[in-house]
């Protein structure tokens, strides 16, 4: 196969990581981007980018680990370099406090992270209603600046990107040879997948730039990291909302429940409330598919459901949608070479 | 009772409102009034990052010690309170690094979280083979200076923008107390050898995605002389220039040379930070911070008189620790003024 085409459906950090992946393994494929949005409104845009995994219960933790170390290695060389401010990418330090003293003390990514260490006494008075924590250095990654960068260096490599709305993944079998599902929550209505549902998140974006350290309940519903140039506190879980408006209900408890972990918040100004509905699911789903009609074949490669894990794992998993195309064409080669016979 | 402070900068201002706090109430009659030739935003302070951290060694003197822990406690303490943002102060994270391993600090458990930093954390840090990790305050003199001088305008304290020549001038008026607080200028008030300018220059840029401190250390060019990035709550100060014996506040092509690409070789992606400001003070340099009390005469008249100053590139670190010392002067004055009924003036 020449050159093999590759749809890469989806803009968010998923998407466009698998897209630049794929460009940078299979050279000679021509991939293009698709979707109905792009930054800064993707569910990504609305995400903090912070770099602290989720688990996924239906997924080894071997292979999360991976996951996440792969990423932070990819973006900690970002970080460290001349593009850094342009990427977005930069290091935060702060603390993860719990009420109650956690089952597991150690997670498994506390040495992929920098600098991981239980809180000491004086740094947990503090926080007097939480008993335990841990202080540690990781990354961010802001948005929409990351997902801006990650245009830019898709646009270099050759990668098109195209304003469109994919309403059926068949539709695209005349004219590609691989579609790679990126979508995110908009997987459930494309593909139909029930197993994907959303956890709904409001967020504030403030300004409080004198906020430098980040803070995080280990209970996940509360949370604050500043970015480069705002913010973000947080947050809810609301499995199986679909709504995309904000609540001024929530939007007071979230600052009230930041504002007692960091009351310096109360000064906070220009407050924009965002909302986003992770892509939630048991495990990512990063498989291959074969979608055949009247004797027609699509190979996809699926690679969404990263739920509130997304930044901090997809270096890792576009790479392995990478190889999973890889497959894909070798297979596709295979098959057409029989052809030939 | 009247008492005149001299100097406006983070030593005069926090000298005056701990007094005033302090005594004010068992004074009634205390009438306070500040003068300087130089006020916010124009100080040597207001220059400053307005990072806490000591020089790395106390060279034995456990008083300054003590006194930075107690500006960090007290700083610690207001942390939670609705004045903080005013006062410009927030918690701040950061590495200080090293070419070879060097004792802890005297101020290792007076920093929240203190530890030797990781060989990953080094790996950031190309040249540099040990360093520290901690999180320390930042009290940014731009926001605390107003802060302290709306404090004591509220407590009635005036202000005077004036250039005081001599302890006669602002004593013979019938003021009680002097506090000396002039800095790096107070050899023009009364000779001073030991105390030197410590000329520093600082370029301010817009660099937010920057939110840790980063000090380097060089044992041989000596503290302050080796590149520094501190990040404030607007723009973020790249150091890292001690000239000891300079007195020239003029901007040096030379220094913004050094400063600008030993930052840049620390922190790749400062080359992008937009340059706002540059900025040149003495550090009113010390080998230890003169906080004494001392009766000047002259003729028929005499005043007490505490000098506080002579605080190097630390001031804002101890500021706080040496108020509340010389507060502790002001008292035993007033002490010995109350023990004595008053002389008739003629």
């Amino acid at each position: 196969m020449a050159a093999p085409k590759v749809a890469v459906v989806g803009a968010g950090v998923i998407g466009l990581s698998t897209a630049l992946c794929i460009a940078e393994t299979c050279p000679s494929c021509s991939v293009m981007v698709l979707s109905d949005q792009f930054s800064p409104n993707t569910t990504s845009d609305v995400a903090a980018g912070i770099l602290i995994p989720h688990t996924y219960p239906g997924t080894p933790i071997h292979v999360q680990k991976q996951w996440f170390k792969e990423t932070f290695t990819y973006l900690f060389a970002i970080s460290n370099s001349a593009e850094a401010s342009e990427a977005g990418i930069h290091l935060v330090s702060g603390w993860q406090v719990f009420k109650n003293t956690p089952k597991e003390e150690l997670p498994f990514w506390s040495d992929v992270v920098l600098g991981f260490r239980p809180m000491s006494e004086a740094e947990l008075q503090k926080f007097p209603q939480h008993r335990f924590g841990q202080a540690f250095t990781t990354l961010k990654c802001d948005c929409p600046p990351y997902l801006l960068w990650l245009e830019k260096r898709l646009k270099a490599t050759g990668v098109q990107m195209y304003t469109r709305k994919v309403a059926d993944l068949w539709e695209l079998h005349s004219e590609y040879n691989i579609v790679v599902n990126c979508t995110g929550i908009g997987a459930h209505q494309l593909v139909g997948d029930e197993k994907l549902f959303p956890v709904r998140g409001q967020v504030l974006k403030v300004h409080a730039p004198w906020v430098k350290n980040f803070i995080r309940d280990g209970d996940g519903l509360t949370y604050i990291y500043p970015g480069i140039h705002r913010v973000t506190l947080g947050g809810t879980r609301e499995k199986e909302s679909w709504s995309l408006s904000p609540d001024p209900g929530t939007t007071k408890g979230i600052f009230d429940r930041c504002c007692s972990l960091e009351p310096s918040l109360r000064a906070a100004q220009d407050i924009k409330v965002k909302v986003g509905l992770r892509p939630s699911r048991q495990c990512v789903r990063l498989q291959r598919e074969v979608l055949s009609q009247g004797g027609v074949k699509l190979p996809v490669v699926h690679n969404y459901g990263h739920g509130a894990g997304g930044f901090s794992v997809h270096m890792g998993t576009a790479k392995e949608a990478a190889r999973l195309v890889g497959e894909c064409i070798a297979a596709l080669q295979g098959s057409s070479s029989r052809a030939k016979l | 009772m009247r008492v005149a402070v001299i100097g406006a900068g983070v030593i005069g201002l926090s000298t005056a409102l701990c007094i005033h706090e302090q005594y004010h109430s068992l004074v009634p009659s205390l009438e306070m009034e500040v003068y300087a030739d130089r006020y916010t935003p124009h100080t040597t302070s207001d220059g400053a990052a307005g990072l806490w951290q000591p020089y790395l060694s106390d060279h034995g003197n456990l008083q300054e010690t003590l006194w930075n822990k107690e500006t960090f406690d007290y700083l610690l303490g207001h942390l939670g309170s609705p004045a903080a943002k005013e006062m410009g102060l927030f918690l701040i994270s950061g590495y200080n690094l090293f070419t070879q391993p060097v004792p802890d600090p005297s101020w290792k458990n007076i920093v929240l979280g203190f530890r030797n930093l990781t060989p990953k954390e080094l790996e950031l840090f190309p040249g540099y083979s040990y360093g520290w990790f901690n999180t320390a305050l930042m009290l940014e003199c731009r926001s605390y200076l107003p802060w302290l001088t709306n404090r004591l305008m509220q407590r009635g304290v005036k202000f005077f923008h004036k250039k005081v020549e001599s302890f006669q001038e602002v004593s013979g008026d019938g003021m009680d107390v002097v506090i000396n607080c002039t800095g790096v200028h107070a050899g023009e008030l009364q000779p001073d050898p030991e105390l030197q300018p410590g000329r520093g220059q600082v370029i301010k840029v817009l660099a937010p995605w920057v939110k840790h401190f980063i000090i380097t250390h060089d044992i041989e060019s000596g503290i302050y002389n080796s590149p520094y990035v501190i990040p404030g709550s607007e723009f973020t100060v790249l150091g890292g220039i001690y000239q000891h014996g300079n007195w020239n506040e003029e901007n040096s092509a030379q220094d913004h040379k050094t400063i600008w690409e030993n930052c840049c070789r620390l922190l790749p992606a400062l080359q992008k930070a937009k340059i706002v400001q540059e900025w040149s003070g003495l550090r009113p340099a010390r080998p230890w911070v003169r906080l004494e009390r001392e009766t000047i005469r002259h003729g028929h008249f005499q005043a007490e008189v505490i000098h506080n100053y002579g605080h190097g590139g630390f001031g804002i670190t101890i500021h706080w620790g040496c108020a509340m010392a010389a507060a502790r002067l002001f008292g035993s004055i007033l002490q010995e003024k109350l023990a004595s009924p008053p002389q008739p003036r003629l």
